[in-house]
């Protein structure tokens, strides 16, 4: 309700008119929670993994919602399906397959056991950042596939750019100004406190 | 608007205008103005101005994945995206599908357009500037293609008319190859692009300038049309703005065509002929398919517009074939479809301000910085490996997330890298003049119909040896302001060049000139031996500049109309 609130505050009039009533049906539609959500792409384990690192990536603060607060987990396996083409979803997948091998190395354990620290140091181990080296990459500089490093790249890439892009973070977290009037160079703290637009 | 067909008496106008975009809404003005009864045909839906603008308020989470375009999109729209920005999920619809509506490419041609009413004038970039001398004059001085027939003095006034019609802000500079407008106040430069614009001016002597750039908003006070008011800064012009503030014909010149009570519109009109009349030596009217029923019909009128866009109206006069006219209709020189131009661009150079940390913008500018051409123009200007000039565009902005992100990958420390702005970057990317090369062309395939059984348009044309010298410059200049300005970071790029049409400026295809042998037509815009057909969109263009053209289609349009008009009256 507090996004047609915002809406409501939309400048002219003349604006307004614009927003249709499928837009509204739109904007009103529930968030499905986070436990229970069926996932359009991801399997059940890849979406465990997706929950679990997004909030490890994004954790909840005193002041900011978690990655799965906002829905970044359902945003993930949206994107994946909608618009990643059918080889690069076939290439994530491959590159989920090595994930759960590292994290399931008891091939009889269960996803659901692994533990915080086991996700962390996945991260710590296998994710390497733009300016470090990849040694799966560098075995292999040529193959198409994905490398374990480049999938959780893409995760973090993914997590924040549905985090951003959530209505939550948008318009709350982020500094939220639809409708600027006006353009001026400023100074950052009085304009936003130091954050960085949503729009 | 009057969507309905007016029951005339064998559907005869005096007047018909095919295409509503940039051209076909001042065609549709001028003409009704003057007391024409004028039907007005667009190709493609009918979009009303604000009600039809049905993503105008939506933000990132209100579309589906953050805006993202999806697979399904691009599927049908394959040609469309080669642009990274048409297909965007807020603006698609805007953009035609090329499964629909298919062309071919002997050599890769980006053809970005939309089948709706208002056309491209919906989705410009609203840069707005005129040609001058420089350029009317550029052909005769290199002895390349043909002279225009005209000069900066002709058209001047029109200008005028136009701009201050229409609105376009910026600031005037007083340069003899960059004229002086009618503008509305500024835009502001922010604080980096003040800074660069200082230190361009302060180390070169060659009298080059940063400028806010002109762009056809409103940015002070109201403009006529459908409640056009001042620009609210918010940058989602591609969807239609709800304020009017940037110019379009659905806000103002069709309303304006509109409130005569002269205009007839009808959407959904697929024009692909001009009926010829050889025993009058005159256009008696145009043959119609309806888009959604396929019915044909025949509309006829003393006079006929076309500013359908450069490829589409050349297409039409390459079908209107008669025994007078067998190659197409005013194609006595061969000249028709031959001369594509467009701007080339995506050459350049990027760049990092740094120690602007605390400073930061309001507002979302839907406009950039400006440097006018500066290259031969006389004197230290002057170039051995290229002809002509080109222009820049860009600005400085704050990136939207710290740079920190990339140095970090979990934890609340990422979390708020991502929420604070990071740093400033700057980008300068050229806009370049293309040289009119009779080579560069296109036909039709008549072997290969789309859904109305017509046939297709296919493109033979590329960037030439002197945009290639050109684009050399382009870039290493841009390098040279940057390094100037003391920024760090300075990386050159050229992700350009390699196919024409991603400028969205196609044009030439029916060039005016002095010789109706060498030339399709004349110095009013009327085809050199059909002269009650006149051809006003880019199609005209004898050859490109630098400059984004739209303006002096608008220009161009606006003084034939009353040419057509005059004509008219004269002879009633």
């Amino acid at each position: 309700m507090k996004r047609r609130d915002a809406l409501k505050n939309i400048g002219l009039a003349a604006g307004f008119a614009a927003i249709t009533p499928s837009i509204f049906s739109m904007l009103q539609s529930c968030t499905s929670n986070t436990e229970t959500w069926v996932p359009n792409y991801l399997t059940s384990d890849e979406k465990t993994i997706v929950t679990k690192l997004a909030d490890i990536m994004i954790p909840k603060t005193a002041t900011t919602p978690s990655a799965s607060e906002v829905n970044v987990p359902q945003f993930i396996d949206n994107y994946i399906l909608e618009v990643l083409e059918t080889k690069d979803q076939e290439i994530t997948r491959a590159a989920f397959n090595k994930i759960i091998t590292l994290l399931k190395r008891d091939t009889e354990s269960n996803i659901d056991d692994v533990t915080l620290e086991q996700y962390k140091s996945l991260l710590d181990e296998h994710m390497f950042l733009s300016k470090e080296v990849d040694p799966e990459r560098e075995a292999n500089p040529e193959a198409l596939s994905m490398t374990s490093s480049e999938l959780l790249n893409q995760l973090k890439w993914m997590t924040i750019y549905g985090y951003k892009n959530s209505e939550e973070v948008g318009e709350n977290i982020l500094a939220y100004d639809p409708v600027p009037a006006a353009y001026y160079c400023g100074d950052l703290q009085e304009l936003t406190g130091g954050k960085s637009y949503s729009l | 608007m009057n969507n309905k067909m007016a029951k005339t008496e064998d559907n005869l106008f005096d007047a018909i205008v095919v295409g509503t975009g940039i051209s076909g809404g001042w065609a549709a003005k001028e003409l009704c103005e003057q007391g024409l009864k004028t039907l007005v045909l667009e190709r493609g839906r009918m979009v009303k101005h604000i009600e039809d603008y049905t993503t105008a308020h939506l933000d990132p989470w209100d579309l589906p994945n953050g805006g993202e375009t999806t697979q399904e999109i691009i599927d049908r729209k394959p040609k469309q995206h080669r642009t990274g920005y048409t297909t965007h999920p807020a603006r698609e619809h805007f953009f035609v599908d090329d499964v629909k509506h298919p062309y071919n490419e002997e050599k890769r041609f980006d053809w970005m357009r939309g089948y709706h009413v208002g056309g491209r004038s919906l989705m410009w970039g609203r840069q707005s500037y005129r040609l001058s001398d420089v350029d009317f004059e550029a052909n005769k001085k290199d002895g390349i293609a043909v002279d225009w027939p005209v000069r900066y003095k002709d058209i001047e006034p029109w200008y005028d008319k136009v701009e201050e019609y229409i609105g376009v802000s910026g600031q005037n500079l007083g340069l003899k190859h960059f004229p002086d407008q009618k503008l509305l106040k500024p835009m502001d430069l922010n604080c980096v692009e003040e800074h660069l614009q200082n230190k361009i001016s302060e180390k070169f002597d060659d009298n080059r300038v940063l400028t806010i750039g002109r762009t056809a908003h409103i940015t002070e006070g109201t403009k006529e049309g459908l409640g056009r008011s001042t620009c609210q800064y918010r940058s989602r012009c591609m969807r239609g703005c709800p304020y009017g503030a940037y110019f379009s014909s659905n806000s103002s010149t069709l309303p304006a065509a509109d409130a005569t009570g002269n205009m007839t519109l009808r959407p959904n009109s697929i024009v692909h002929e001009v009926i010829y009349d050889d025993s009058t030596k005159q256009a008696t009217g145009v043959r119609v398919i309806d888009a959604e029923t396929k019915e044909t019909h025949i509309y006829k009128a003393k006079v006929i517009f076309l500013c359908a866009s450069s490829i589409a109206s050349a297409s039409i006069l390459l079908q209107s074939k008669s025994e007078r006219f067998p190659n197409g209709l005013g194609n006595d020189s061969g000249e028709l479809g031959h001369n594509i131009m467009d701007h080339h661009f995506h050459v350049g150079a990027t760049a990092t301000a740094k120690g602007y940390d605390d400073k930061y913008v309001k507002g979302r500018r839907p406009n950039g910085i400006y440097i006018p051409r500066f290259r031969n123009l006389g004197g230290n200007t002057d170039m051995k490996s290229f002809k002509r000039g080109y222009g820049y565009q860009g600005g400085a902005s704050r990136e939207d997330a710290s740079e920190l992100v990339a140095e970090l990958k979990y934890g609340p420390k990422l979390t708020e890298a991502i929420l604070k702005p990071g740093e400033w970057s700057v980008n300068l990317l050229a806009f370049g003049e293309t040289l009119p090369d009779h080579n560069n062309k296109m036909y039709l395939d008549e072997s290969k119909k789309d859904e109305w059984g017509l046939p297709t348009v296919t493109f033979d044309a590329a960037f030439g040896e002197n945009e290639f010298e050109m684009r050399k410059d382009m870039q290493a200049q841009a390098k040279k302001m940057l390094e100037a300005a003391g920024y760090k970071n300075v990386e050159g790029y050229d992700n350009g060049g390699e196919a024409m049409g991603l400028g969205i400026h196609e044009m030439g295809t029916a060039r005016m000139g002095r010789d109706p042998k060498t030339s399709v037509l004349n110095k009013h815009n009327q085809i050199h031996a059909c002269t009650n057909v006149y051809v006003t969109d880019g199609a005209f263009m004898t050859s490109s500049g630098c400059q984004n053209p739209s303006l002096t289609y608008m220009a161009f349009t606006a003084r034939a109309a009353n040419h057509a008009a005059k004509n008219i009256k004269k002879n009633a």
